[in-house]
């Protein structure tokens, strides 16, 4: 078959105009299909997170600035047997509601941070940095992209105003869309009780047994103070905030298969004219000894290569687009990455491969059984 | 000039049936692509622009100016704002339009289900709460008792539950008590139909806020001067008592705000709808290329006969149009079929997607444009050979 490929080639080359849009008209569609099949990776990538982590929220709430907990709860948490160890996290994000420009500030105590991050990587700053000042803030990679923030700027965002000390990469998931600040910064300046912190994040001795410490802790905290608290593992905490998103996410995902369902159109409608126009080409192939199947694989592998060629662009295309502006959709403070990973990159060129398949079975099936004479007339 | 009988372009189309279908069918998703993108767009903006009344403004706290939903005032300015702004308001009889409402966005669990959805319930003091949310009425049941909740007709799309697990009878539960569904209400267009609404003292018990609520929503008299009772607001909140911390501000500014916050997902969605007409003008311009390819000869043979390029170059206008046309009524009657009025969950409440007047525009001018792009380079192509040579042409 390979030794075809020249007679291929140049059948794709020789209908330049009709080629190039079509591949162009599969590059846009198959870019679309990725960029949204990529919200959905970031979604499963944080339901299918390992689960080592508790989130204490208070009872009932969902958005971080309703949840309102004391911070002298960590005490009471910190005593329940299988909690190694608790940070008390004020969260404060400038919108509530789903967007895709959120800032999410995490106020945490900036000596317990260093301790329960071990996977932070700083590419510029580092601990000491944010420890030094009391106005200094930790900036994620991705949202100082997003945003432009570099070491020793200043800036203000929902009223809290900040000094990069660092900018940091981390593999956790969600955590490059965080800032950092210091919790008194952005708790109340009272005394230590007067403080309130949205969350409270627990590391346990032995992840295994989170069911039974989460309920432990609540009852705990129902038996002591008078506003409950509602004790989640961290994944279970993420889906109940992203639940109000998965409509449409949903309905992105349907848009996703009805441009599949276009580019299969467009490259099917691109075959069967190829088809169509070589009626007398191909019965002089088999005049010449080339048999129906060679003639069918031949047209298939016409489509095929079309299709796969708009795919690798409209891969390339997403990939390259998500690397040079990273995007998160984000709301009640937790973030959906856009993620263009190796997985999404294999589906796409699969993806077109199969789309190029499917489009020209049937009219390479209909040239590979034509009528030789009739199709000579 | 001498035009082509409009039928001949129109039986051309069906030379060659099954290319013609395919570019049909992919022109028709395309267009059905977007009038669901469209319709996402105009129903979050319409939403937003419907739940503002322009003659209601808002009472409250100076620093939950963005979310309302964490507002907390103390529930003493009701009487202040119906003396200090009475000759301002709009009144029946006696009452003044003004109305406390105490909002909370909590977590809700309906029948046995254990994981509670996320919603907003507004506690509301229902002698008042109809003088100023003009677009809100009772459409089944009773209004709420107490231990009862009124829904809005979103909110099964909201919690994600069937109609009949909400139904008036059934039991919800919100902060870990059960509440009893006794009606439901209509406001259409707006965020409220996602909304749940009980009595305001019913929900300070629950929430454990006696003294608070969020917002004092007063309605101003529509003759009045615009500028200075928002001056008389203003002059309130900051001069007479600055000691309750609070702010004014007109609800439709408010959802107007609220707005930007979705403007990068309204970009990013007019940029999905760019990128399918480019792959939709790609499809119906491959299709005229073909018809044009293959008809040289034909073209050259009507030129030689005296027919102008410009009457055939109209033929084929005409020809991709009527296909494009074809194509985008077929989805536009699809889209309103399976779209219109789909609820969408979103935060803080939901939508329905609207298939309205201008989504239809924008889908069909891009429908009807795709087909005129369609046919511009090929027609080009067309007649850029001499007519002998393309006389000879094979």
């Amino acid at each position: 078959m390979l030794k075809f490929l020249p007679y291929v080639r140049k059948n794709i080359l020789g209908h330049r105009v009709r080629s190039a849009m079509t591949v162009a008209g599969t590059a846009v569609l198959l870019f679309l299909f990725l960029f949204v099949t990529s919200v959905q990776n970031g979604l499963d990538r944080i339901l299918d997170a390992r689960d080592d982590k508790l989130i204490v929220f208070q009872a009932y709430r969902f958005c971080p600035s309703s949840s309102q907990l004391p911070v002298f709860y960590a005490d009471t948490i910190q005593a329940v047997p299988g909690v190694k160890a608790v940070l008390p996290v004020k969260v404060v994000v400038n919108n509530c509601r789903a967007s895709l420009d959120t800032v999410v500030f995490h106020g945490v105590d900036p000596k317990l941070l260093p301790a329960v991050r071990p996977n932070v990587r700083f590419l510029s700053g580092d601990w000491s940095a944010f420890q030094s000042r009391t106005d200094a803030a930790l900036v994620g990679r991705r949202i100082a992209e997003r945003r432009g923030l570099q070491p020793g700027q200043s800036f203000t965002i929902a009223g809290i105003t900040v000094q990069v000390a660092g900018v940091f990469a981390s593999d956790a998931i969600g955590e490059e869309n965080v800032i950092y600040t210091h919790l008194t910064l952005i708790g109340n300046p009272g005394s230590h009780h007067d403080f309130h912190a949205t969350l409270f994040e627990v590391q346990l001795d032995d992840p295994q047994h989170a069911t039974d410490v989460a309920a432990a802790i609540d009852a705990k905290i129902r038996e002591k103070y008078e506003v409950p608290t509602e004790t989640k593992p961290q994944k279970a905490h993420y889906a109940g905030a992203l639940a109000d998103l998965l409509d449409l996410i949903g309905m992105t995902r349907w848009l996703g298969f009805v441009c599949v369902g276009v580019v299969v159109v467009l490259v099917a409608n691109s075959v069967v004219m190829s088809a169509q126009d070589r009626v007398k080409e191909h019965a002089v192939l088999q005049t010449l000894g080339f048999s129906g199947p060679r003639v069918f694989s031949l047209m298939l592998a016409e489509s095929c290569l079309i299709s796969l060629a708009g795919g690798l662009l409209g891969t390339a295309a997403c990939v390259g687009f998500l690397e040079w502006r990273p995007m998160s959709l984000s709301t009640e403070g937790v973030s959906i990455d856009f993620v263009a990973s190796g997985t999404l990159v294999v589906a796409g060129l699969v993806l077109s491969l199969v789309v190029g398949f499917v489009a020209g079975a049937v009219p390479a099936w209909q040239a590979g059984r034509a009528e030789i004479v009739s199709s000579l007339r | 000039m001498r035009l082509l009988p409009w039928d001949y372009g129109v039986r051309n189309l069906g030379r060659r049936p099954v290319r013609t279908a395919l570019t049909a069918l992919g022109l028709g998703l395309v267009v059905f692509l977007l009038l669901v993108v469209v319709g996402f767009v105009r129903g979050m903006e319409l939403s937003l622009q419907q739940s503002g009344d322009p003659e209601v403004v808002l009472l409250h706290n100076a620093n939950s100016a963005e979310n309302l939903e964490n507002s907390s005032i103390s529930d003493e300015v009701t009487a202040l704002a119906r003396t200090e702004f009475a000759t301002h308001l709009v009144r029946y009889g006696e009452t003044a339009a003004v109305s406390p409402e105490l909002t909370i966005a909590g977590r809700i669990s309906v029948g046995d289900r254990t994981e509670g959805t996320t919603a907003v319930f507004r506690g509301v003091d229902l002698d008042r709460v109809f003088l100023v949310r003009r677009q809100v009425s009772l459409v089944d049941g009773n209004l709420p008792g107490p231990g009862e909740v009124l829904i809005g007709r979103l909110v099964p799309a909201k919690l994600g539950v069937t109609a009949s697990e909400v139904a008036v009878g059934q039991s919800i539960t919100i902060e870990g008590k059960p509440w009893r569904v006794s009606g439901r209400f209509a406001a259409p267009g707006t965020l409220l139909e996602a909304e749940m609404w009980c009595r305001v003292d019913d929900l300070k018990t629950t929430m454990k806020r006696p003294n608070d609520v969020s917002v004092v929503a007063m309605r101003f008299d529509p003759a009045g001067d615009k500028a200075k009772q928002m001056g008389y607001v203003d002059y309130f909140c900051r001069n007479r008592r600055p000691d309750l911390e609070l702010m004014g501000s007109r609800e439709s500014d408010y959802y107007a705000s609220l707005q930007k916050h979705y403007a990068p997902m309204r970009a990013l969605a007019w940029l999905l709808v760019g990128l399918v007409s480019i792959a939709g003008a790609c499809g119906a311009a491959n299709t005229m290329y073909a018809a044009v390819a293959g008809r040289v000869r034909e073209f050259a043979a009507l030129q030689a006969v005296g027919f102008p390029r410009r009457a055939i170059a109209l033929s084929l206008f005409q020809e991709s149009v009527v296909l494009a046309a074809g194509a985008t009524l077929a989805a536009a009657a699809l889209a309103l079929l399976l779209a219109q009025g789909v609820a969408i969950r979103f935060t803080m409440g939901a939508f329905s997607l609207q298939i309205d007047r201008t989504a239809l525009l924008v889908g069909c001018a891009a429908g009807v444009g795709l087909g005129v792009f369609g046919a511009i380079p090929p027609a080009v192509r067309a007649f850029r050979m001499p007519i002998p040579d393309a006389l000879k042409a094979t």
